[in-house]
């Protein structure tokens, strides 16, 4: 048996590791709304406002909802010493 | 096409060969490959100081690991916990964590490690197309090069990255010769851009440079130039094209990383001021490391005199333009490709994307090979003189803290670190707290050293509320009166407050 090309398995190996990107593509897509662009900065003033850290809080999804853009959160803090129970957030504007 | 002819040393009686990397020609340098007498006559004297040098380097590396506080970007890189860049770096810190527990020392010993591989990688990518002893003197520069032994001793992402590149470097160098490395040059190609966003720059600009390279060789017509690059470059192009695809993917989907760019565009990042980035990133060179400035300035030199003696000849033999000429040198210099463009790199990265950042000048080392090519000229005794000069200057700025601190130490090593020294006290007093809120500008390093949750107040409403306050600013302190005072030391204060007062009620309102 002819053994694979060093080219055509580095070609693979791109795609394999572009797939975690891959499934993220749904969600940045939402951006391409200017909506969503303009109220994105207020939903992360919102997150600071309630005092939490931003890499602790992770985008899962954006919803309009009765005229509203709605941003879903998954924030779980996170310390050396501790790691807190995963709580939803969402920000609607 | 160039096709050099080895000349074989008459002092040394050692050939310096090389394989260009467009050509596919030996190419031969007999400055390299020329040592003087002295030095052959005792060769073991000569490789001993050099080994000397690249200890003292290793040790440098693994000392007062634990004596700095840990900024907030380690902080944020030992939580696994920055959205602005990629994870590999990362990972590697979180491995040694899970190994060895999460301390300062484990996560820091990452990047010593790496720093002393890094040192490796530039010997053996420097064997590829120097001699020996050429080799040794690089890698002795590398081992003792100011910022890159304090870098290794912190937990940013500079050491991981060079590594990174280091080894993309070697991995590239043998790949040119043997198609067997290619799929170990895409993974350390993607290794190198997952360990920090700016990795990609290296794979990027190989391949702009292959293709620039290619054309230029090429005199023909279009379909002979297709066929010359696709039989001699077209598997490494490609490797390397499909090696940065994992990266885009990741940056065009990740909203901290877009955000950071689009935070930081145009004032920090770019050529705004460029003048004053120039002064600013000179300066911050000088400080760090005067010798080492003016070892890189005398390499630049001498390598600059040698490219426009090669164009000039080359002009005026062959009627050639000059930017082909200068091309045409780079393809057969002293110095291969990705080690020119890492030189490169290692200068426009901190001029482009922050010339106060100290750690962008780790990439420096990378200077250790011009460095190096161009001390390997000198007669032994000038160059063993100026490497022993070099090494001093590091040992003073680096030196253990428990032997020697001179006014030369650099500042992070003079003094144990603030949270190092007072964590323990202050999780003490916070010991029957759940959660307190900082006001001043806390950094990551506070999630990694107080145990109760942390809440940032700065955008907080912290009327009314009531709590125990961590007060970073002692201005802060005026907007509670009646609060009871729990720690109080010359870098921060803690209350417990029932509710902020009417001072600061005035001063919520009119900010608002």
């Amino acid at each position: 048996m002819r053994r694979p090309n060093a080219v055509t398995i580095c070609a693979l190996l791109a795609v394999i590791l572009s797939i975690p990107s891959a499934m993220r593509i749904p969600l940045m897509i939402n951006f391409l709304d200017p909506e969503v662009r303009a109220m994105s900065p207020l939903a992360i003033e919102e997150l600071r406002i309630k005092g939490i850290w931003m890499v602790n809080a992770d985008l899962k999804s954006i919803t309009k909802e009765g005229g509203k853009t709605c941003f879903n959160w998954e924030h779980q803090y996170e310390s050396r010493s501790m790691t807190k129970t995963v709580e939803f957030i969402t920000t609607c504007l | 096409m160039f096709n050099f002819k080895c000349h074989k040393s008459q002092v040394a009686g050692r050939r310096s060969c090389h394989m260009s990397q467009v050509t596919g020609h030996r190419t031969c340098d007999l400055r390299l490959a020329t040592c003087d007498k002295s030095c052959d006559m005792r060769h073991v004297t000569c490789d001993a100081f050099l080994y000397i040098l690249i200890l003292l380097g290793i040790s440098l590396r693994f000392i007062d690991l634990s004596v700095p506080d840990f900024a907030t970007d380690e902080a944020q890189f030992a939580l696994f916990a920055s959205a602005a860049q990629p994870p590999a770096g990362m990972w590697l810190f979180w491995l040694s964590q899970a190994v060895f527990g999460q301390t300062i020392l484990a996560t820091r010993a990452v990047s010593a490690l790496l720093g002393i591989l890094t040192i490796l990688l530039i010997y053996l990518s420097s064997r590829t197309f120097l001699n020996k002893e050429a080799s040794l003197i690089i890698a002795a520069i590398a081992s003792v090069f100011p910022p890159h032994v304090i870098f290794s001793r912190l937990a940013y992402l500079s050491s991981p990255l060079i590594f990174a590149w280091a080894l993309l470097l070697f991995v590239f160098l043998k790949a040119q010769k043997n198609p067997r490395w290619l799929v170990p040059l895409f993974l350390s190609s993607v290794f190198a851009t997952f360990v920090k966003t700016q990795g990609l720059l290296l794979p990027l600009l190989l391949i702009i440079g292959i293709l620039i390279n290619c054309i230029i060789q090429s005199k023909k017509t279009s379909t002979a130039l297709l066929r010359y690059c696709a039989k001699s470059q077209l598997s490494i192009i490609s490797v390397l094209f499909f090696s940065l695809i994992p990266i885009t993917f990741y940056i065009l989907t990740s909203p901290g990383i877009l955000a950071t760019l689009s935070l930081y565009g145009g004032n920090m990042y770019g050529i705004s001021g460029f003048l004053e980035r120039i002064k600013t990133l000179l300066l911050l060179w000088w400080n760090l490391t005067p010798l080492f400035c003016f070892l890189i300035f005398l390499s630049i030199f001498s390598s600059l005199r040698c490219m426009f003696t090669f164009i000039r000849k080359n002009f005026s033999e062959k009627q050639s333009y000059c930017a082909t000429a200068l091309l045409r040198y780079f393809a057969n210099s002293q110095f291969p490709l990705p080690v020119f463009l890492l030189i490169l790199i290692s200068f426009s990265t901190g001029l482009l994307l922050g010339p106060s950042h100290e750690y962008y000048a780790a990439d420096l080392v990378f200077f250790s090979i011009p460095i190096g090519i161009y001390l390997a000229k000198w007669p032994s005794l000038w160059r063993n003189a100026v490497l022993l000069l070099a090494a001093s200057t590091t040992f003073l700025l680096a030196s253990p803290r428990n032997i020697l601190i001179t006014p030369y130490t650099h500042y992070l090593f003079k003094e144990e670190g603030y949270w190092n020294t007072h964590a323990e006290k202050i999780n003490e007093v916070l010991k029957n707290e759940d959660r307190i809120i900082v006001l001043g500008s806390p950094g990551h390093h506070i999630r990694w050293y107080l145990n109760p949750e942390v809440l940032v107040g700065k955008d907080m409403d912290i009327y009314n509320r009531t709590g125990t306050f961590l007060l970073l600013d002692k201005n802060e302190t005026a907007k509670f009166t009646g609060a009871e005072t729990m720690y109080e030391d010359e870098k921060l204060t803690i209350i417990k407050s029932q509710n902020t007062n009417l001072k600061s009620q005035k001063i919520l309102k009119s900010k608002s």
